[in-house]
């Protein structure tokens, strides 16, 4: 019997809210204690960092004020302080090649991508897209291989703005970003299925698989027409068409969480339920195993204009906020980014309210938290901000403060890529140094 | 608070460059007709939401479910990146939308008593698939779109069709442009589109949607391949209101003011700067480029220097005039010359190159540097101090940043911006006309160097008096128009084409000529052709 089956069947159980993950039969027929779980997430402009920081020593520690609401998981966190993103290596404006680096280890492409020329026809500003893919997308490629689920990997979002190399993190290889849902009723719709009864949902996965199988010869026969230029995009339209399919034939049967309707994801005000409500579907599809691999992008550091009135900060937009060093602004700041700790702190609770094996969801997930430059008036890349929970079924030792003393944070992408099962990789991302991973 | 404690400067660049200006458009007419490279393009979000008006009369913006459309220098066009996953399966979630909310009544015509319902369900698929299409379907489409009515329809004959809607609103027929770069013989081979590329091109530029029935109908008798032809046709799109839309989208994303709404005021601030009034400043500074160019004398002169524009209801009051006029639809209200002049002037454009309290020097010089004078701006070098001094609170903006260009690293960049910004000062974060800031005389004195048009000015309307005589404004007007026209950056292969663009705005100074001679031109026209393809 396919598992997929199997969680069909099962899915009915789920009406009772978060369904309970069985456990996998693996090749011995022993039970695993649960798959291996990657989340990224991503909030902007670094962090303040004598608030964030902890006290205290590796194993004996208290967070400081902006990490203080994941006090309760504790034992199940840990702070990274100390690496260095390689950025001042690579061409572009601090936030915009930052954010393209943070999960591939990469620069920007030298390429005329977004060039502009002077009256002489002179290079006067130009970049590329990235250099190469996301460690996660490397991860969630190895997992779907060996145990595929619905979905390689699922990107959200709140506020990503538009296509461009400083809005977007996720990459499944050189140019080729991973677009963020940011509509939790795109997410519903197309995660959790359509229509309320077993028939109409069964109905609608029958009319959208014949649809994209009416359609994929004509994207086909484009192939043919278009130059060699273009072919990739057919390649890659041919691909998403696959990965839906396999989507829709594979589909578990999951109970969507409640998510609070009339929701405008371009919405200022409505951010903090955007947020909760998109952490809530990653931890539902995770927890229905449609993915082992998620990613979270909040905002971005690049042109960001968002406020945050819900905390007070209305007077000024985040990333005019962040260029300012006085005291009243660096208290702006704390509340944003202990704010985002409250987020992260909720998600990290649901996943940890989910038993499976002898533990939790949680415990078999390795959670990395970080952002695109450690702090803004100066755009520094060192002593960049990264928290980490789960620990990926104790691949990466938990309740601990780290400090790497300006250390490349691709050695950290090499330690993630590691404890999710490619033991064999040790160096990722063009400004590695070669050094392999972290020594925890 | 400190209101004015620090500004966020810009993350511009500060290397010098001081060539007088040169006319830089090359043409050799003696050599073989080339252009750039013509990169397949997928629709735009705004796109969407017009054909399905054009197509199915839905007024209803479903196109915020929508993946992000991609940015292409200050424009937006779908070109260079592949879809994801998730665009995809975004596609298939706005057809879904769009198939709930039609109202087929109107769309389709069977009487189930007297008609065959899978007769009235083939006209339906001829009759939306031509206008989606932009061309007849083939017989082998109609049966695959039939095939899925047969399948779906289960005797509701509704129902069948809603599953055709939404597979013909996935099919790449629809969603990608058909003017790409083709496969061909000859790597870099120009040739013409045919006339059914050739009306969608000129239908998503000028209408940003689907050609009409008239349009296909010169597509497909071959007469918009004719000099004639496309001129004639041209013409009367441009007399068709559908072209304010084509008119809206390049002026929001050329002045840069096409996300207004993301761009955060204060709101003790500014209290009455409601989301009304941000809709209402991008609908005037539209409809103020609609009227000059198709309702008006077409002059660039005026679009820069106008005495009106044209107000709504959301902005009544928002120019202060001490009279109140009365508003009617595309009618010119008048202006204090020497407070406002021309689309510089706008609302929408000053509030969007402002911060959330304060101006932005850098920013108002920047948006007059790159998309007047395609002059760019280059990078600050990456030390670069990005701080304001603290001059205290009753300090201007004006004053700080004097401080701040003290810098000579910063100021040999930040001049070419701020000089320039300053002749802006009278006008606040949102874009209201002040006479002082912080108590202090507002001083609006400004300076442009390195252009053909060098020299002080004081305020806005002075700096437009400058503008009007400028080649060089001239000049990148039309490549500005064109890289719209086209979706793509132009490079010097295009250089004839731009070439007849610059000679529309430089004899005539027409903008509705320049629109024609753009259309008429080489790189428009036609296509490249590659020799890597595959062929049949």
């Amino acid at each position: 019997m396919s598992k997929f089956s199997r969680r069909q069947f099962l899915g009915g159980l789920g009406a009772l809210g978060l369904m309970p993950f069985v456990p996998i039969l693996n090749a011995s027929g022993a039970e695993s204690t649960g798959p291996k779980r990657l989340v990224l997430i991503y909030t902007p402009h670094g962090t303040i960092r004598d608030r964030w920081l902890p006290t205290g020593t590796q194993n004996n520690f208290s967070f400081g004020e902006i990490l203080q609401p994941l006090t309760p998981l504790k034992h199940k966190v840990a702070v990274v302080d100390g690496l260095t993103m390689r950025a001042n290596e690579s061409i572009g404006a601090p936030h915009t090649k930052g954010m393209p680096m943070l999960w591939t280890g990469s620069g920007l492409l030298e390429d005329n991508t977004f060039e502009r020329k002077d009256q002489d026809g002179n290079h006067q500003f130009y970049y590329g897209w990235n250099e190469g893919p996301s460690i996660d997308q490397i991860i969630a490629n190895q997992l779907h291989s060996l145990e595929p689920t619905p979905y390689r990997s699922l990107e959200f979002g709140v506020r990503c703005s538009n296509s461009h190399p400083g809005h977007r993190m996720i990459y499944a290889a050189s140019e080729q970003p991973l677009q963020p849902v940011e509509s939790p009723y795109q997410v519903l719709n197309t995660l959790f299925g359509v229509g309320s009864t077993p028939h109409q949902q069964a109905l609608m996965k029958s009319q959208r698989l014949s649809i994209l199988d009416a359609v994929s010869p004509s994207v086909q026969s484009l192939k043919s027409k278009v130059g060699s230029e273009d072919s990739f995009k057919i390649d890659a339209h041919l691909q998403a068409i696959r990965d839906i399919e396999f989507s829709l034939q594979n589909a578990v049967s999951c109970d969507a969480p409640e998510i609070p309707g009339g929701l405008d994801h371009g919405n200022i005000d409505d951010i903090p339920l955007l947020t909760s409500s998109q952490f809530k579907l990653m931890a539902q599809a995770l927890a229905c195993d449609m993915t082992r691999v998620c990613s979270f992008q909040f905002s971005r550091g690049e042109n960001d204009q968002t406020t945050y009135p819900w905390l007070g900060v209305d007077h000024k937009v985040h990333h005019s906020i962040t260029h300012d060093q006085f005291s009243d602004a660096i208290d702006d700041m704390t509340l944003i980014y202990r704010w985002y700790a409250e987020q992260v702190a909720a998600f990290l609770q649901e996943l940890d309210s989910i038993p499976e094996g002898d533990g939790t969801v949680l415990d078999n997930t390795l959670v990395v938290w970080g952002s695109e430059i450690s702090r803004g008036w100066d755009h520094r890349f060192d002593n960049m901000p990264f928290v980490l929970a789960g620990g990926g079924a104790g691949a990466i030792p938990m309740g601990q403060y780290y400090s790497f003393d300006g250390l490349e944070h691709n050695r950290l992408l090499v330690s993630m890529a590691q404890a999710m099962g490619l033991h064999s990789l040790n160096s990722f991302g063009s400004l590695d140094l070669g050094n392999g991973g972290l020594d925890w | 608070m400190r209101l004015l404690s620090i500004l966020t400067l810009l993350i511009l660049g500060c290397q010098p460059k001081e060539s007088l200006w040169e006319p830089h458009i090359v043409c050799d007419l003696g050599a073989p007709a080339t252009m750039g490279e013509t990169p397949l393009k997928r629709v735009t979000r705004s796109q969407y939401d017009h054909v399905l008006k054009d197509v199915f009369q839905l007024d209803a913006a479903l196109s915020s479910w929508l993946a992000e459309d991609e940015q292409s220098g200050h424009f937006v066009s779908n070109a260079n990146i592949a879809m994801d996953m998730t665009t995809v399966q975004m596609y298939q979630t706005v057809a879904e939308k769009v198939a709930e909310q039609l109202d087929f009544s109107t769309l389709d015509s069977c009487n189930l008593l007297t008609d065959v319902p899978r007769e009235c369900a083939q006209s339906f698929v001829e009759a939306v698939g031509v206008r989606l299409f932009r061309r007849p379907l083939t017989a082998v489409e109609v049966d695959v779109f039939l095939g899925l009515y047969d399948t779906f329809a289960e005797g509701n004959h509704t129902a069948g069709l809603k599953v055709v809607v939404r597979a013909l609103l996935q099919s790449p027929e629809f969603l990608y442009h058909p003017d790409y770069r083709i496969a061909g013989q000859t790597n870099g081979e120009i040739i013409p589109l045919d006339g059914i590329a050739l009306a969608s091109r000129l239908s998503f530029f000028l209408w940003d949607s689907v050609p009409d029935a008239a349009l296909l109908d010169a597509a497909m008798s071959g007469a918009l391949l004719t000099d004639d032809g496309i001129r004639t046709q041209t013409l009367r799109m441009l007399a068709d209101p559908k072209t304010a839309r084509g008119i809206e989208r390049f002026h929001a994303q050329w002045l840069g003011f096409d996300r207004l709404e993301d761009v955060i005021k204060d709101e003790v601030l500014f209290p009455h700067y409601t989301e009304e009034v941000v809709s209402g400043l991008k609908q005037e500074t539209a409809n103020f480029a609609d009227y000059v160019i198709r309702y008006g004398d077409g002059e660039l002169d005026t679009l820069l220097s106008a005495d009106f524009t044209i107000l709504n209801q959301a902005i009544e009051t928002f120019y202060l005039l001490p009279e109140a006029s009365a508003i009617e639809p595309m009618k010119p209200v008048y202006l204090d010359s020497s407070k406002r002049a021309g689309i510089l002037s706008h609302g929408s454009v000053l509030a969007a190159t402002a911060h959330n309290q304060n101006t932005s020097l850098s920013r108002r010089g920047q948006l007059i540097r790159e998309r007047l004078f395609c002059q760019p701006i280059t990078q600050p070098p990456a030390n670069a101090n990005l701080e304001l001094p603290d001059l205290g609170p009753d300090a201007t903006t004006r004053e700080q940043v004097e401080a701040h260009t003290q810098d000579p690293v910063c100021a040999s960049c930040h001049e070419k911006m701020d000089f320039i910004g300053f002749g802006f000062e009278h006008y606040d974060a949102i874009g209201q006309f002040r006479a002082t800031e912080n108590g202090q005389t507002i001083d609006a004195s400004g300076e442009i160097t390195g252009t053909d048009v060098d020299g002080f000015f004081n305020g806005a309307p002075e700096l437009a008096d400058l503008l009007l005589d400028s080649e060089q404004v001239r000049s990148c007007v039309s490549r500005q128009w064109m890289t719209y026209a086209l979706g793509r950056e132009l490079d010097d292969r295009d250089g004839c084409s731009m070439s007849e663009a610059y000679a529309a705005m430089h004899q005539p100074n027409n903008l509705r000529e320049l629109l024609l001679s753009i259309v008429m031109s080489n790189s428009f026209r036609n296509r490249r052709a590659d020799e890597g393809g595959v062929h049949e």
